[in-house]
């Protein structure tokens, strides 16, 4: 699924985002990646995701070599992952249904297929009644699981979730996370970026935890350990 | 069935995407119809006056009075030496008595002025009207012509010609920096409608991205959306450039008769097929160049 070792990540102005990380995550697994703000944890996902390219080490996505990967083949690489952001990214001029059909329309899948498909995802996250409203007309929890539904759509092996809470309420981003672990329980692998501890302890999953671009715990059933430096 | 389903999906994102950003849409038709009615216009008047001068250049003719010494069979002989110079297109022979007869013709009432003279003692000359291949040239050609024996002398407008040829090339040279610097200006503010319309949707594009959409399956609503708009602005142009050329039309020949414009009917179908192809290029283009930047990501 995922296999990082030695990955470091400089960029061009100097910023050592990422050094000598190594990690390796199974299939099915539920994965926390932990962090303070600028440890590393975006540049860890957008590595995962091909936007970027490790300046040195291996990184393995699904089977494609990030390191080498061709341009033409990150769509691919795409496909096999889900990805959902803290701020949704959902298209405001299509309906729910289209915002998510559109996923699989992207990999050329046919009209049935997609009813069919989408119908049964955003059943699963709860919003089959609201398939045909806008995104600005939902809640911020609502707008989050439209994006899930786009991510989980292709049937993705991965998930992979940047900060999904950090615009909801606790009582949302429970519900979420509990969300989140039922898709896991389906068989997709789950890795959540976040820094909210009371979450991360309460499900008691694996946690890595990233600071300066190093990884420096890594515990199954384990907690949110990192204290955020106190600016007062 | 695949490539079908795409491309009706395509085309209705497409047709969709127009409407959904009207003020763009509008934007880019509007600038697009601009751009090439004030192109087509500057080039079709500048293309009436060329051809206006060259047909009054084609009518300037070097005039060849035969030696008074030879006779009618002789002046006649001396037409194949004037074809055989250099430059000359044409040459037509007028008798002296033809050339009594138009005289007395051209002078009316007044004729009677002649009345004294007849074939016995005619006193004009048998004479050749020689047109020219480049009318650059009349110095040259004159000179030549003035070299063959049985000339007797010459007659020519060198100054109205050399005249009309800088009229001619001045009109040229301000109608290529016209189409020239309009040209530009149009690609200027069309490539940046097009990058304003394109940056307001980075965001989708990111998310197609995302979601593992290939870049051709990004490109084509907005290639056909392009193409629409393209054919839309080119359509409209071709329609204004229509009725401004009719009113043009109009207006010269009130006021200058004598300056032939050529009916919009002949050129019409040009005009049609090169706004079009000019409008479904820019649209098209404007729209893949200037989405690049977005796509890589």
């Amino acid at each position: 699924m995922i296999r990082m070792s030695d990955v470091s990540m400089v960029y061009d102005n100097g910023t050592r985002a990422v050094h000598k990380a190594t990690l390796r995550i199974d299939e099915g697994e539920f994965v926390f990646l932990t962090g303070s703000s600028g440890s590393g944890k975006s540049t860890l996902i957008k590595l995962l995701t091909g936007e970027i390219r490790p300046t040195s080490g291996r990184i393995i996505v699904n089977n494609y070599n990030i390191g080498n990967i061709k341009k033409r083949e990150i769509p691919y690489l795409r496909r096999t992952l889900g990805v959902v952001f803290q701020d949704f990214r959902l298209i405001a001029d299509k309906s729910v249904y289209e915002n998510v059909a559109f996923a699989m329309r992207a990999i050329g899948a046919r009209n049935r297929a997609i009813r069919k498909r989408v119908r049964y995802v955003l059943d699963l996250v709860g919003l089959s009644e609201k398939m045909d409203v806008h995104p600005q007309e939902l809640s911020g929890g609502e707008q989050q699981r439209v994006a899930i539904a786009r991510a989980l759509v292709n049937n993705p092996r991965l998930i992979i979730a940047d900060e999904p809470t950090g615009n909801l309420d606790p009582a949302r981003s429970l519900e979420l996370m509990t969300l989140f672990e039922k898709i896991n329980e389906l068989g997709t692998t789950i890795l959540i970026v976040t820094h909210e501890k009371e979450l991360v302890d309460k499900f008691e999953k694996r946690v890595i935890v990233i600071n300066n671009g190093e990884i420096i715990s890594d515990q199954t059933g384990g907690y949110y350990e990192y204290e955020e430096p106190n600016e007062f | 069935m695949k490539n079908r389903m795409s491309f009706s999906y395509f085309l209705k994102e497409g047709v969709h995407s127009i409407f959904q950003h009207g003020f763009m849409s509008f934007a880019t038709v509007s600038i697009i119809l601009a751009c090439l009615l004030m192109t087509g216009t500057v080039t079709l008047l500048s293309f009436n006056i060329n051809n206006a001068i060259s047909h009054l250049q084609a009518q300037s003719e070097i005039i060849v009075w035969v030696d008074e010494s030879y006779s009618g069979e002789q002046a006649r002989g001396l037409e194949r030496e004037l074809l055989a110079v250099e430059n000359v297109a044409s040459v037509e022979f007028k008798s002296k008595d033809t050339a009594l007869e138009q005289f007395r013709e051209e002078l009316g009432d007044d004729s009677h002025i002649l009345d004294e003279f007849d074939t016995t003692n005619n006193p004009l000359r048998d004479e050749y009207h020689v047109t020219l291949e480049d009318v650059a040239l009349v110095r040259q050609t004159r000179s030549s012509i003035l070299q063959l024996p049985g000339v007797g002398g010459t007659s020519s407008s060198e100054d109205t010609i050399a005249m009309l040829l800088r009229v001619q090339r001045v009109c040229q040279i301000v109608s290529l920096v016209l189409v020239v610097a309009l040209g530009a200006i149009s690609i200027f503010i069309i490539s940046n409608t097009v990058k304003l319309a394109m940056f307001s949707r980075r965001d989708e594009i990111a998310i197609m991205k995302m979601v593992g959409a290939t870049n051709w399956f990004i490109r084509w609503p907005f290639v056909i959306e392009g193409l629409l708009l393209g054919v839309v602005g080119g359509g409209l142009a071709f329609f204004a450039e229509w009725g401004v050329y009719v009113e043009l039309h109009q207006l010269i020949q009130g006021v200058l008769p004598s300056f032939q414009m050529v009916e919009f009917e002949v050129v019409r179908l040009v005009i049609l097929g090169v706004f079009l192809g000019v409008g479904i290029i820019v649209g098209i283009g404007g729209s893949v160049l200037s989405m690049r930047r977005f796509l890589d990501v």
